[in-house]
């Protein structure tokens, strides 16, 4: 990894979003070191998947300022090192004709451009993902003939195939039973010890506080941002959810 | 059979057909599986507004309806951008002003010695070494870009959102896609007519999905399903004396029907 240890990864600075005349974020600041694994959780419609989007440049901030790998995140060099897990596979149609090695392998097309050939590096690179996703037998199936944790592990194995330096995930385990789930985060966790810089959008307060090293906290404005701690000790937590606390820390058990 | 293949006028049938039978479903199954068929119909009739003009104005009848329709394809891929109204509110509302603008002008160009019928229904034995030409650059140009562009419009294909995130030029390869759309109209109006070339980009492409296979390999079968269809088509043209684009398409759907029993019985 070039990027070193302890220099942010991403900066966010007076962050403002506007959908109409809500404010969908409002003026917040965050920076997020080189392999952290963040989890940015709140409320549904808190901003949770706007701020990803938002970090990914498929959403134009009204105020304030992303630097990601130093550059903004509509830099097509900050993006071929971008990562995009989405949200229940996101827009992907179960009736869509692709084999799952035809998906992963749609994960390097960025980087070897337009009009560009599959080269030794992007095959190696698409190996390795197919590899440590241990998906080997599922490659000649149909997409949409797999299950929910089987999906997942091909869409984390595409956004691998890009070797990206920053992964981002939008409620990835949901709707997944609790044995895909626990492999899915276990994938992970091994995926950060190894490096990867990872932020998993997630409105399971439990998880977050299992899995990740730090947490963003946001109900349209930053709630809280640090480590773990900030959720434990958070005492708004319940009036974010509407839940108590404890049972919000401790539902799975 | 190889009598018909003596027969200069049948030649000129069978290569634009052949053309065209590589061409549409190339093009049909990047707006199929994203579920954006409503766009061939609509280029159609923008086509034959365009269709209508040439006959006005006395311009050749091809080019003349690509560039019709390249223009009103990137005002409706602008249109979807901006994200004001919905994509099958903006493709009815194109489909229906072309119809209207074509209506217009035919009427416009009455008394002209044209045969509006064989742009409507389409009349591939009408076929002039001249659309030999423009069928054959244009469709082949079509092609080519595709196969170039393969893999980026099905990373786009797959997933907007995620070939965006990841740096893959997905306005520009929207708006490509969308004129290469509009070529393929252009070029199968002699072969099927402008009201049956949607069947042609889109049946071929949904017989080959019964067999819920790969993205490449629904496309080779595409590929067989279209030409065996307009093989058929042709030859039952021929002999039976039936318009030739009606026969196409129903070629194209007793494929879909076989598909979708084969596919099934394979189960």
């Amino acid at each position: 990894m070039p990027v070193k240890k302890k220099s942010p990864i991403i900066a966010v600075h007076n962050l403002t979003f506007e959908r109409g005349q809500e404010h969908v974020i409002h003026d917040f600041s965050f920076e997020i070191h080189a392999g952290d694994y963040v989890g940015v959780i709140g409320p549904n419609g808190g901003g949770k998947t706007t701020l990803l989007r938002l970090l990914l440049g498929l959403l134009v901030p009204h105020h304030g300022e992303i630097t990601i790998l130093g550059g903004r995140p509509t830099d097509r060099s900050v993006r071929r090192q971008v990562g995009y897990v989405a949200q229940r596979g996101g827009s992907i149609d179960p009736q869509f004709p692709a084999t799952v090695e035809e998906v992963v392998r749609s994960g390097r097309t960025a980087q070897h451009g337009l009009f560009g050939r599959i080269g030794k590096k992007d095959e190696a690179a698409i190996q390795h993902a197919i590899k440590m996703m241990g998906i080997e037998p599922l490659l000649h199936r149909s997409i949409g003939k797999l299950s929910g944790g089987e999906r997942q592990k091909v869409l984390l194995a595409r956004a691998l195939a890009g070797e990206p330096k920053i992964l981002f995930l939008d409620e990835p385990v949901d709707g997944l039973d609790p044995t895909s789930r626990d492999e899915f985060y276990a994938l992970l966790r091994k995926l950060n010890k190894d490096g990867l810089t990872i932020i998993s959008v997630s409105h399971d307060v439990h998880t977050v506080s299992q899995e990740a090293r730090s947490a963003i906290c946001l109900k349209h404005q930053l709630v809280c941002h640090g480590s773990k701690a900030c959720l434990i000790g958070q005492e708004e937590l319940r009036d974010l959810f509407h839940k108590d606390r404890k049972e919000l820390l401790h539902h799975h058990h | 059979m190889l009598e018909i293949l003596t027969l200069e006028f049948m030649r000129r049938a069978f290569a634009v057909g052949l053309v065209v039978a590589l061409v549409a479903p190339t093009i049909g199954l990047f707006f199929v599986v994203r579920r954006y068929s409503a766009i061939a119909d609509t280029l159609a009739h923008m086509s034959l507004a365009g269709v209508a003009l040439a006959l006005v104005t006395g311009l050749a009848a091809i080019p003349t309806a690509l560039v019709v329709s390249v223009v009103s394809v990137l005002g409706i891929e602008k249109m979807r951008e901006r994200k004001t109204l919905p994509a099958e509110t903006i493709v009815s509302l194109f489909l229906f002003g072309g119809l209207a603008v074509g209506v217009v002008l035919l009427g416009l160009a009455r008394g002209k010695n044209v045969n509006v019928m064989n742009y409507l229904f389409g009349n591939i034995v009408t076929v002039t070494n001249a659309d030999i030409l423009s069928v054959s650059m244009i469709g082949g140009a079509a092609f080519f870009i595709a196969l170039i562009l393969w893999r980026s419009l099905f990373a786009v294909s797959i997933d907007e959102d995620t070939a965006e995130a990841n740096g893959i030029p997905v306005k520009w390869l929207n708006r490509i896609l969308a004129i290469l759309g509009a070529a393929t109209i252009a070029i199968s109006m002699n072969v099927v007519g402008v009201l049956l070339i949607g069947a042609l980009m889109v049946i071929p492409v949904l017989a080959a999905m019964q067999f819920k296979q790969g993205f490449h390999t629904t496309w080779v079968i595409s590929l067989c399903v279209s030409i065996l269809s307009v093989v058929s088509g042709l030859l039952a043209s021929y002999y039976y004396d039936l318009a030739s684009g009606g026969t196409i398409v129903l070629g194209t759907i007793a494929c879909f029907i076989l598909a979708s029993i084969f596919s099934k019985a394979s189960v």
